[in-house]
């Protein structure tokens, strides 16, 4: 279980913060979304649920903890994140990389454990990558490279997901695939999802709850059904929908 | 590539091989020849007429070479991965510029104080990479900025040294030697020294080397894996300058090795340190050794400086690398 509480973050030299009062809740075993025009804040949201950024008031509370006091160590521990569209072109196999995952739970000088190895091999089949775990990264698909980073969050064997706008870059069928693998995993084994979406059918489709953002501020939150009508869609997109067999048409 | 541990194996028996060649190569030739059955004879401890330059100049010689040769590699190597840049390199960031300005200005301004200039190429080399480092700290140290932030300490210092050696054009034979990566007339304290200087960032790389992976990832995602990047990208390149630094305080300026071994050792066996970092450290010595012994013959009898022939072959090199390599990437 995650929230955050009334987190307010002015990034250094700004007037205005880019997040006022945010609250939310992440219950565990669902997926999460945020949603929101560009430049709403949800990122900075996000940064803030991760730990990549402190907000200046509010708290973020991870399992009864005060998130600001974990050292980054332990955070790692418990939240991975998975990055917009990782630039990144390491030249390492899929298996190192997804190795990588375990740096957490390593000192400088132990060694791998077969805790460290299932935690790899799982996170290779949970993300259909076993039988590419030798090939290079580099000659993988942006699909592929795409769930490379995602099984080396879930080697961290977090309690909290998060992934930034995930399906960007990705064709229909690996945007499913991924958000599918999501919600598999949140449901089998209860982990909490947290994550920026742009397409509203998607959160419509795969997210349990969702909290819309913007300027800066939390205006709807909640279960999906209940966030996601066509009142608050032309409010905050401009965007005219209606809802037509569980669909939501755009226009 | 070479993938499994097998091929592996394979290529660090050829490269040792490569490496004992080298050194055989080196000890025996030069103005003197010393053959094969000769040098057995010495090692074996026999008095035989060339044991004394055996011993007292070659052999000091190419330790001194594959000493400079693994500090630069891995000066290169840690640069690259810790600043994700493939031209970092400590002769690129102004590092080894450094470190030659603070040792011209001791042996044109005060002769007599020679024996200060490793000390002060030392402090010179750092000094410019604390300026850098000064430049980009509050970007976070991005590679962007630092390598940008090199290129502009480099360029000022190499006008200071312009500067140097004009006024002092007189007295110039002797720097212009040792700036040119000069390995010739060492002695066994020298390759002590650099030793001795050499084993704690051994031992810190060492130490650091499983880190070295998780660092070549972007930043965010190091810090998602709870590493303190800013700390080790600042250890990391420390090492490496000072690495740097003491082996141009000792050897002068020896350029393209910090640049050009790693990425032959990347195209050998990958990116993953656990075997780029041994490998860059072999194939550093050999490239150095195989160099000097190069330079030292190719116009014998004159001896040309070692830094000379890195740059003549290194140069080239590195064109055909950038051709060879498709798009952007490392």
């Amino acid at each position: 279980m995650m929230t955050g509480k009334e987190l307010t973050y002015r990034y250094p030299g700004a007037v205005q913060p880019a997040l006022q009062q945010a609250t939310v809740t992440l219950p565990p075993g669902q997926i999460t979304a945020l949603i929101g025009p560009n430049g709403s804040g949800k990122s900075t949201l996000l940064r803030c649920l991760t730990g990549t950024l402190t907000p200046q008031q509010g708290t973020v509370w991870l399992q009864n903890r005060p998130l600001q006091h974990l050292p980054a160590r332990q955070r790692a521990q418990r939240i991975a994140v998975v990055q917009q569209a990782n630039q990144d072109q390491p030249l390492l196999t899929v298996e190192e990389i997804v190795r990588l995952g375990r740096t957490p739970f390593h000192r400088l000088w132990s060694s791998w454990t077969t805790a460290d190895q299932h935690a790899v091999e799982q996170a290779l089949a949970n993300t259909g990558l076993t039988d590419l775990a030798d090939q290079s990264y580099t000659a993988l698909s942006g699909g592929q490279q795409q769930r490379v980073w995602l099984a080396m969050a879930l080697a961290q064997k977090p309690a909290v997901l998060f992934l930034d706008e995930p399906t960007t870059y990705l064709d229909i069928h690996y945007q499913l695939g991924l958000l599918q693998t999501l919600r598999q995993l949140s449901r089998t084994q209860g982990l909490t999802v947290g994550l920026i979406l742009h397409d509203l059918n998607q959160v419509l489709q795969f997210a349990d709850r969702t909290y819309c953002v913007q300027a800066g501020r939390i205006v709807a939150g909640g279960k999906t059904v209940t966030v996601l009508t066509p009142a608050l869609i032309r409010d905050v997109f401009q965007v005219e929908a209606k809802l037509i067999s569980g669909t939501l048409a755009l226009h | 590539m070479v993938r499994n541990s097998k091929q592996r194996s394979l290529l660090a028996l050829v490269l040792g091989l490569l490496l004992l060649v080298s050194v055989l190569l080196s000890v025996g030739s030069g103005s003197v020849h010393i053959r094969l059955p000769e040098i057995a004879a010495i090692l074996r401890g026999a008095a035989t007429p060339n044991a004394a330059v055996f011993t007292q100049i070659r052999l000091p010689r190419v330790s001194l070479s594959l000493l400079a040769g693994i500090n630069l590699a891995l000066a290169g190597l840690l640069l690259q991965t810790v600043l994700k840049n493939p031209l970092a390199d400590p002769g690129i960031m102004g590092i080894n510029a450094g470190a030659a300005f603070g040792a011209t200005l001791i042996m044109l301004l005060w002769p007599a104080a020679t024996a200060a200039v490793p000390l002060v190429a030392f402090l010179g080399g750092m000094a410019a990479f604390l300026l850098i480092v000064g430049f980009s700290w509050r970007r976070n140290l991005s590679p962007v900025v630092l390598i940008l932030a090199g290129v502009a300490v480099n360029t000022v210092i190499s006008g200071g040294q312009s500067v140097l050696t004009t006024l002092f054009s007189d007295r110039l034979q002797g720097v212009v030697t040792w700036l040119n990566g000069d390995l010739s007339g060492k002695t066994w304290g020298q390759c002590g020294l650099l030793l001795v200087y050499g084993v704690p960032a051994y031992l810190t790389v060492l130490l650091l080397s499983r880190q070295l992976n998780v660092l070549s990832l972007n930043d965010n995602a190091v810090a998602s894996l709870g590493l303190p990047v800013r700390r080790y990208r600042l250890m990391l390149s420390s090492v490496a300058v000072y690495l740097a630094a003491i082996t141009v305080a000792q050897v002068g300026l020896i350029g393209f090795v910090g640049l050009i071994v790693p990425h032959i050792a990347r195209l050998l066996v990958g990116g993953n340190h656990r075997c780029l970092l041994p490998f860059t450290v072999l194939l550093g010595a050999v490239v150095v050794s195989f160099g000097d012994t190069l330079a030292r013959t190719i116009v014998a009898p004159v001896e040309l400086p070692v830094g000379t022939i890195m740059a003549i072959f290194g140069g080239p090199f590195f064109l055909f690398l950038l051709i060879r390599r498709k798009g952007g990437t490392v």
